[in-house]
């Protein structure tokens, strides 16, 4: 009997293992999958024009060349653009984060007329497709005279985004009713209460608004291409598609192009490793990455 | 001592307080919805009937541009191909994709976190920069076609090959599937334990499980995929602007890019609008089947 129990655990316990290996080989092929491209450009990066002709292809340069980096930075204004989008991403982050955060609290912790109502409006927003909207808008900005500046892509931060407007409410939700009435017995307003009490709450919440605004503004190509039209205001992703169209133009320098796609995408990978459990968390939450 | 009517209004700003706070608070999304949707949602149906090639005042056309747009321009119809193949291209196999990368990551084996982060990387760097790295991955002498070539096939010119274009881009959005995977996976970490004890006591294998348990409850999750990412795809535009410009010929002419370049590039707003309207309606209305489908295959909890 005892040898019995023994011999079905251990065909249990093999059954496992053969598990795990399978699980293995399926984890590492995903991982090819996924990160293979990002590894290639980084060897490509550092290849010179020669290692690209050889026959074989080889993945790995013949020796580490950097030379690609300074060529791309300077190819196009890389510097003044890497600038330029820092001020955007910044000052649009600050707005999604306050607007977020005040129209969040009104959805949640207020009771008026209107407001599920409302909410649900919201919600719908979110699946409305960006092209039938985008033509009146640009119109309204060339009217006021925005078009050709920053404005288009920064102010409307500070109008709520509904996802993260989405993304906040949850998060106010989960917090005890009671914390307010208390601030209310000590005399705090509504205002009070958003500021003191709830806000120092939801850092987390922040964190992860912040992250997804970051990465959503600074990839955000199609409205910086509709918006900007001189040098001096380009950004990051713009002077990326200008490269492509130099190199397609026959300027021949893989190299050049793969050092100016990992520099580009630095900000991004290092944001992502900062702040990836809000990132993952805010994914789970919202089933978006905020656009 | 108070005269009547000052305590009338006290009363009335009392009950009404709460109801000015709410909208005061929610007063920035009101203006964006005001200015930045509503208006521009009704204005573009309008210039649907205008031409407006943004100098003077708009003038009205009647039904020219819809009549232009449903049987003249060929182009629209090209572009309406080539987007509805990428959507049946990428939506199905980049559902299932993502379906089984997050069980293969609800697996109860080390190294899960390292693995999840390197899978969602390529989703993190978005945009310009990832439609350059796989036009560099989908070159002539590329990786690909150098793995091809090991195993004796002379791989194409994936991006300016008629044929091969537009998969080659379906390729591209099937290799970074990211926030579809995680959706799934918190929802797959989300399905209750005592469901699988009860197919264990029914004596069911793993297949079972699976069938019975893991489908069923991840399967509004798959729906919610479904639709936001039919949506997204159906308004693609940077990987044909950058990787292909929506060649060879048509062959990846996306309706998105098609548009752009009718409104920003031949600053043809009234015709635009009416393009941004009808895709907007095509978009609704396979929201509408999506959800009509839905009925067949998502299960809800507390239904029969």
């Amino acid at each position: 009997m005892s040898a019995l129990t023994a011999s079905w655990s251990k065909s249990k316990t093999t059954q496992r293992r053969l598990r795990d290996v399978l699980a293995y080989i399926l984890l590492a092929v995903g991982f090819v999958w996924f990160i293979f491209p990002l590894f290639w450009v980084i060897m490509g990066s550092l290849k010179t024009f020669e290692d690209f002709n050889q026959i074989p292809l080889r993945i790995f340069p013949s020796a580490l060349y950097f030379g690609n980096y300074p060529s791309a930075w300077t190819s196009v204004p890389f510097g003044r653009y890497f600038i330029n989008t820092a001020i955007i991403v910044s000052l649009s982050v600050v707005g999604e984060l306050i607007s977020a955060s005040i129209v969040g609290f009104g959805f949640s912790r207020l009771k008026f007329w209107g407001r599920n109502f409302l909410f649900m409006v919201l919600l719908s927003t979110m699946m409305l497709p960006f092209w039938v909207v985008i033509i009146p808008r640009f119109l309204l900005y060339r009217d006021i005279g925005w078009v050709g500046t920053w404005l288009p892509l920064i102010v409307p931060s500070y109008f709520a985004n509904p996802v993260y407007v989405f993304l906040m409410r949850q998060f106010f939700m989960t917090l005890p009713a009671e914390l307010d009435d208390a601030a209310k017995i000590d005399g705090c307003n509504e205002l009070g209460i958003f500021w003191r009490i709830l806000l120092p709450l939801t850092k987390p919440v922040l964190a992860t608004i912040a992250i997804f605004s970051f990465i959503n503004v600074w990839t955000d190509f199609v409205k910086q291409v509709i918006y900007l039209s001189q040098d001096s205001t380009y950004t990051v992703a713009i002077g990326l598609a200008f490269l492509r169209w130099q190199i397609a133009q026959g300027d021949p320098v893989p190299g050049l192009l793969m050092a100016a796609t990992v520099f580009t995408s630095l900000p991004m990978i290092a944001i992502f490793f900062i702040g990836q459990k809000y990132m993952v968390r805010g994914i789970a939450l919202t089933g978006r990455t905020g656009t | 001592m108070q005269s009547p009517r000052t305590v009338a209004s006290n009363i009335s700003w009392a009950k009404l307080r709460p109801h000015i706070v709410g909208w005061a608070f929610i007063s920035p999304w009101l203006v964006s919805f005001s200015f930045l949707m509503v208006y521009p949602f009704i204005a573009s149906f309008v210039l649907s009937f205008t031409r407006y090639q943004l100098i003077g005042e708009p003038s009205f056309v009647g039904f020219e541009n819809i009549q232009r747009m449903l049987f003249d321009d060929e182009r629209v119809m090209d572009s309406l191909r080539v987007t509805f193949t990428y959507v049946l291209l990428t939506v199905p196999a980049g559902t299932a994709i993502s379906v089984f990368v997050a069980i293969l990551l609800n697996q109860k084996v080390r190294g899960i976190p390292f693995f999840r982060t390197s899978f969602y990387i390529p989703s993190v760097i978005g945009g310009v920069g990832l439609a350059l790295l796989w036009t560099t991955i989908l070159s002539a002498n590329g990786p690909v076609n150098a793995a091809l070539g090991w195993v004796g096939i002379e791989g194409p010119n994936w991006l300016f090959d008629t044929s091969w274009a537009l998969p080659s881009l379906a390729l591209k959005a099937l290799a970074t599937a990211g926030a579809a995977m995680l959706i799934i996976l918190a929802a797959l970490q989300g399905v209750p334990q005592h469901l699988y004890e009860a197919v264990d006591l029914d004596g069911g294998g793993e297949w079972a499980k699976f069938w019975h348990v893991t489908l069923p409850q991840i399967s509004p999750a798959i729906f919610y995929n479904v639709i936001v990412t039919t949506i997204g795809v159906m308004q693609s535009f940077v990987e044909a602007f950058i990787m292909t410009n929506g060649g060879p010929g048509t062959a990846t002419l996306f309706y998105g890019l098609y548009l752009y370049r009718q409104a920003f590039e031949f600053y043809r707003m009234g015709y635009a609008s009416a393009l941004a309207w009808m895709i907007f309606l095509i978009i609704l209305a396979l929201t509408f089947v999506n959800f009509r489908i839905a009925r067949f295959w998502v299960y809800y909890e507390g239904e029969e």
